[in-house]
């Protein structure tokens, strides 16, 4: 067991790589009533794409299956499903599926080591069958329906769309209600087996709890996984995006956009560091304490919805503005033209200080509740980085760094995502 | 127990709430302004606390005002508009690192008390002590966006028209935000009034959660609040329908490709800490968790819905059901929800989902005292009780309640209204 401290925040947690092939990380939160515990898989939505030594050649798996198999593992045909066990134990739990994992986690005030079984049983014990799969079509069917109605959810995915030529990036993560029709109980195992390796796994547990307990029952329930020999295959994505504007009609009441910048990918290794430098220079650009926030503000142009967001992935990474507008276009080209005006006239020092304090503070907020210090170091951990590695990276930053990251921004490469309302939409107005 | 409370009367309708517990890594200072919500006042007292998180006479543009947020290691103020039986509540707060983490030893606790309170206090007016013409219209603009844009979120949206057409004539139902023709007439000196308003007849609340017991803030904020010239109006629970009207059917067409169903009932009188503790049981069992009967019965196994849930307004004696749900599905959902009330009221709930549902309430209640921000609204929910509680005191009070008082409740339970929201095609 390795012991991974910080002298920042006083703590420290525990990594431990268990004979199984799964890393677990262990974070005792003195004072917390609750215990957060993830179980993650390096699976997402852009993982369409894949083969093990168990496969002759790659195979292509539908848009979606990644969520449908999230959504699957919960059940069980022998007996109460996982949702239920968790209740039983008075446990709150849930799932998600992001572009590049899949966790499945729960929270609990008592009962933990019941809850911490229950979590490494369900996820490790697959059973589909052709009836439950087709039950599930319904279910995500309408799952799909909602984020179709969502503005915001629409906004995001069609800036994605308009970005990407053919990055799985661009896929709904969900899929299609075409797409998964093609799914069946086969092709979850398969997917199950390929992912699902421990050694492509983390457990990721904080707040009150026993990290004997963790380990014990990781040694009594975990299989030891094979060898990883997954291999991912992403298609060649080119630089230039696919389309600079998209648009959809919706009833809401007044436009909202989405403008991303694509960027170039990095490296898996990178990626993590290249993400909060991305954070701190978007705050530098456009961040409420900047002129050029102000400005837009002032002017009418934005509002209080206005937000800034950078991701990177396998092939994929982006910056992105986004907010109420009746003039998203306006909101465009003033975008692009602050940015060309810095890459020219460079960042200023005193700004720079002004953010990298403030981010110093946010960072030290992730690690102050069970849920935030859990998810912190999953992520850092999948990015084989060690779990205090941002707030170090944040202390530590330079100008120069978030300069570099400024000068890879290609006015260029932009995609404008925008909602409109519906020009037929009959909006009720609660008088 | 780590966490320890204390509520504290100051004089003239300001009451202070210190809530301190040494594991926060941030503190966070809330000051609410309750009034008895109308809807000729509702606009112009909802635009106050968004031209307050803007600037102030110190500080008047917003990127003076972030800057100073950001020196303050990345402080966050909220600004924030809601209701509370049918008061209409106006609030400004400020999350800050604690002073343990302070690079240089500064007092980041009494420094964002000293911002909040000059930004409430000190706004930035002009010469003729009106708000800059400008920034008051830019707000006033924001405040008919907000309203307008309540119609995005379709479940919430949903859920609030319902619960208008059954309270067509109580402020329990009267938009906190006020509606958009009335926020079109606002005139600044309309907000400089509201201003006014707030500060001489609003009940205080003020909250204050860290990890120490910061006595130079209480001291500050108790000198700075309470020589202000005050005339409270006293906190007092609005009155609220008991019994079921006939049941009536209202339906609404939106662009929309998931129909919204909500199912609005009355629950009688929950006045006392009994039937309130036994309603939080009923709706967790009928259908507050994942476990609950209308989660297994609608969503599970007629896989008729995303969603299917049940909430409870404790002090306005309603309780809603809403879901999503393709349109031709309505009947059979509405059938299947009812059928589960029915089942309640014969007590058919098992052992089983009867330990499930009270499990999962003392988990939610006492992962409480975990939340920076949730632990403030658990004891500004407390405000309304003659006996507050903390979450621990509830998790007992829970565990105490009866199948038979559930039982109960589940008989008070009448239909309504029958609220449907759905697609044109479906005209």
């Amino acid at each position: 067991m390795e012991i991974i401290s910080s002298p920042r925040l006083n703590e420290q947690y525990y990594q431990v790589k268990h004979p199984s092939g799964l890393t677990i990380l262990l974070y005792p939160m003195e004072g917390f009533q609750s215990s957060y515990a993830l179980f993650a898989t390096q699976y997402g939505s852009v993982d369409t794409c894949f083969k093990t030594d168990q496969d002759s050649d790659f195979v292509e798996v539908p848009e979606g299956i990644a969520h449908f198999l999230e959504h699957k593992l919960f059940d069980n045909p022998t007996g109460p499903n996982a949702d239920e066990l968790f209740a039983a134990q008075g446990a709150s739990a849930n799932a998600y599926t992001s572009f590049d994992r899949t966790a499945y986690l729960f929270s609990c005030t008592q009962n933990f080591e019941q809850c911490i079984e229950i979590l490494l049983d369900f996820v490790t014990k697959p059973y589909f069958t052709p009836e439950s799969v087709q039950k599930e079509q319904g279910i995500i069917g309408q799952e799909i329906m909602m984020y179709q109605d969502d503005p915001n959810w629409r906004l995001f995915f069609n800036m994605l769309g308009g970005m990407y030529q053919t990055n799985p990036v661009r896929l709904d993560i969900a899929g299609t209600v075409e797409s998964i029709s093609h799914i069946d109980d086969q092709l979850l195992y398969r997917c199950y087996h390929s992912f699902y390796n421990l050694n492509n796994m983390v457990l990721s547990v904080a707040g009150n709890f026993s990290p004997e307990q963790v380990l014990a029952t990781a040694d009594r329930i975990l299989p030891t996984a094979p060898p990883l020999t997954l291999q991912r295959q992403t298609p060649p994505e080119p630089t230039a995006v696919l389309n600079h504007l998209q648009t959809q009609f919706l009833p809401v009441s007044m436009p909202q956009f989405s403008l991303g910048f694509k960027v170039e990918p990095a490296a898996h290794s990178q990626q993590l560091q290249n993400s909060i430098y991305d954070d701190l220079l978007l705050d530098m650009i456009a961040g409420e304490a900047t002129e050029f926030y102000r400005r837009l503000y002032d002017s009418g142009l934005i509002n209080a919805t206005f937000s800034t967001q950078s991701d990177q992935g396998r092939g994929f990474a982006f910056a992105m503005f986004s907010g109420e507008s009746r003039d998203p276009q306006g909101v465009q080209e003033k975008i692009c033209q602050e940015i060309t005006r810095l890459q020219s006239q460079g960042l200023s020092q005193e700004l720079f200080e002004n953010y990298k304090k403030a981010a110093y503070g946010h960072y030290i907020g992730m690690y102050g509740t069970v849920n935030g210090a859990a998810s912190l170091l999953l992520t850092t951990a999948f990015a084989q980085m060690d779990g205090y590695g941002p707030l170090e990276i944040i202390a530590n930053v330079t100008l120069e760094e978030i300069t570099e990251r400024l000068m890879l921004l290609d006015t260029s490469q932009y995609t404008l995502s925008i909602i409109s309302p519906s020009e037929e939409s009959e909006y009720v107005n609660p008088a | 127990m780590n966490t320890q409370h204390k509520r504290i009367s100051w004089e003239n309708g300001i009451a202070l709430n210190q809530i301190q517990d040494s594991k926060f890594k941030h503190s966070l200072i809330s000051i609410y302004f309750m009034l008895p919500l109308q809807k000729d006042s509702a606009s112009s007292r909802a635009i106050v606390p968004f031209l307050w998180r803007n600037s102030s006479a110190t500080y008047p543009n917003l990127s003076e005002l972030n800057w100073k947020l950001n020196d303050l290691y990345g402080a966050d103020l909220t600004a924030s508009v809601g209701r509370s039986n049918g008061w209409q509540t106006i609030c400004l707060s400020i999350r800050t690192l604690d002073n343990r983490f302070a690079l240089n030893q500064e007092d980041l606790s009494l420094l964002s008390a000293q911002l909040l309170l000059d930004l409430i206090l000190n706004p930035h007016l002009d010469e003729n002590n009106l708000f800059f013409e400008d920034e008051f219209l830019l707000e006033r603009q924001y405040l008919i966006d907000t309203i307008e844009s309540e119609i995005n979120d379709k479940r919430t949206y949903s859920q609030m028209r319902c619960q208008e057409v059954m309270n067509p004539n109580s402020p329990i139902s009267i938009n906190p935000y006020g509606t958009v023709e009335q926020a079109e007439k606002t005139t600044n000196q309309d907000v400089v009034s509201a201003w006014k308003t707030l500060l001489e007849q609003a009940h205080i609340e003020v909250f204050l959660t860290s990890a120490q017991s910061c006595q130079k803030v209480q001291e500050y904020m108790q000198q700075k609040l309470t020589s202000l010239q005050r005339n409270p109006i006293p906190l007092k629970l609005v009155p609220c329908q008991q019994t079921a009207n006939p049941l009536q059917e209202v339906k609404e067409h939106l662009e929309v490709q998931q129909s919204n169903l909500v199912m609005g009932f009355r629950v009688g009188d929950l006045s006392s800490l009994e039937h309130q503790d036994a309603a939080r049981v009923f709706s967790a069992l009928y259908g507050g968790t994942p476990s609950s009967k209308l989660f297994m019965k609608v969503r599970e196994e007629m896989s008729l819905c995303y969603f299917c849930s049940a909430s409870i307004q404790l002090n306005n004696n309603i309780m809603l059901v809403s879901s999503g749900i393709e349109a031709k599905n309505k009947n059979a959902a509405q059938q299947a929800i009812l059928e589960q009330l029915t089942a309640m009221q014969q007590g058919d709930f098992s052992e089983d989902e009867w330990n499930k549902a009270k499990g999962v309430l003392c988990h939610s209640m006492t992962a409480t005292q975990d939340s920076l921000s949730y632990l403030p609204h658990w004891y500004f929910s407390q405000i309304w009780s003659d006996t507050p509680r903390s979450p621990q005191q509830a998790v007992q009070a829970i565990q105490a309640v009866t199948r038979e008082q559930v039982i109960e409740i589940a008989h008070r339970v009448e239909l309504d209204t029958i609220y449907f929201l759905t697609g044109k095609e479906n005209s």
